[in-house]
C-alpha cells in the first residue's frame, strides 16, 4: 500500500482554515499501523490575498442574517473596557481623551493618525 | 459582565422590543455591517440614536424588556443623550452612540439606511466607513481597506427578498 503523505501544516493553511477559507477533513484514507485516520488540508487557492477576502465576503452575502450574528459575535474579554458594566461621556472628545488615557495601547483604541 | 456574546435571539428581541416602544436606532459600527454580510467578529452592539428625550425614554423601556438594569446614572445618561454609553453589564454588551464621529447627523445617516433581513435597520456602508476613517485609531483605520472591499462586493449582491 502506497504511503500517505499529508501536506505540510502550514501557519497559512491554519490560519485559512480559522477564517473559514478551507474546512479540515477527515478522509478514509490508509491508515498507519495503529488505525489512525490521517486529516488533510485542501490546497490553499492561488489566488492573491484581495480576492480571497472578496471571496470571503462573497460567501458571507449569501448567508441569511442570523447566521452572520451567529458567527460575527463573540466575547472577548477587554482589559479595562469591560471591567466596569457601564461608562458614559457626555462627548465624544472626553470618550477619545479617556480611550487615550486609560486603555491598553494593543486594544486599538489609541488614535494613530489625524482624524479627517 | 456578560459572559454571553450576541445572539441571533437577541438581534431578534432587541429588534422586537425597539419596534414596540417605536425607538428610532441604527445598527452602526462594525456590528451594524456584520449584518450586512461583513466576514468579522465583533463583541459589541453599537446602536446610533437621535438626540431626542422622546426616544431616549422609549429607549429605556425596550432595555427594561431586554433585561438591562437601568440604575439612575443610566437612566440619566441616556436621557440627557450623553455622546456614548458603554453598557458591559446587560444581557450583552451594548454601546448607546448619540453623535459617532464622521456622520453629521442621524437623520441624515436614517435617510441613507438600510435593512438587514428585512429587521435590523444599519446605517449605510459609506456611513460606517466615513465613522471609521474619522476616528483614526488604530483598530478602526486597519477595517476601513476591508470594509471599502466588502461594500463593492456589497453593492454587487443579489437583492434581499
Amino acid at each position: 500500500m502506497e504511503a500517505f503523505v499529508p501536506p505540510e501544516v502550514t501557519r497559512a493553511r491554519v490560519y485559512a482554515l480559522r477564517r473559514g477559507a478551507c474546512t479540515l477533513q477527515v478522509f478514509p484514507v490508509p491508515s498507519d499501523d495503529n488505525g489512525w485516520a490521517r486529516t488533510y488540508f485542501p490546497p490553499m487557492s492561488d489566488a492573491p490575498e484581495a480576492e480571497r477576502w472578496r471571496d470571503q465576503c462573497r460567501q458571507q452575502l449569501a448567508r441569511d442574517v442570523s447566521t452572520r450574528i451567529k458567527y460575527g459575535f463573540c466575547h472577548v474579554h477587554k482589559p479595562v473596557l469591560d471591567d466596569v458594566a457601564l461608562r458614559a461621556f457626555r462627548t465624544m472628545a472626553e470618550y477619545r481623551a479617556w480611550c487615550e488615557e486609560a486603555l491598553p495601547e494593543y486594544l486599538g483604541y489609541k488614535v494613530r493618525q489625524p482624524p479627517s | 459582565m456578560p459572559e454571553q456574546k450576541f445572539t441571533p435571539a437577541q438581534a431578534e428581541e432587541l429588534a422586537a422590543a425597539f419596534a414596540a416602544e417605536g425607538v428610532d436606532y441604527l445598527f452602526i459600527g462594525k456590528s451594524g455591517a456584520i449584518l450586512l454580510g461583513y466576514p468579522d467578529t465583533t463583541q459589541d452592539v453599537d446602536v446610533f440614536l437621535p438626540v431626542s428625550r422622546e426616544n431616549a425614554e422609549r429607549v429605556i423601556r425596550a432595555l427594561e424588556i431586554l433585561g438591562f438594569i437601568l440604575d439612575p446614572v443610566l437612566t440619566v445618561s441616556i436621557l440627557t443623550s450623553s455622546e456614548i454609553v458603554l453598557m458591559k453589564g446587560g444581557p450583552f454588551a451594548l454601546d448607546l452612540i448619540h453623535a459617532p464621529d464622521g456622520i453629521e447627523s442621524f437623520e441624515v445617516a436614517k435617510a441613507r439606511s438600510v435593512w438587514a433581513g428585512g429587521r435590523f435597520p444599519v446605517a449605510a456602508l459609506d456611513d460606517i466607513i466615513a465613522s471609521k476613517r474619522a476616528t483614526g485609531r488604530e483598530k478602526d483605520v486597519s477595517d476601513i481597506r476591508r470594509l471599502e472591499q466588502f461594500r463593492e462586493e456589497w453593492m454587487k449582491r443579489p437583492r434581499e427578498t
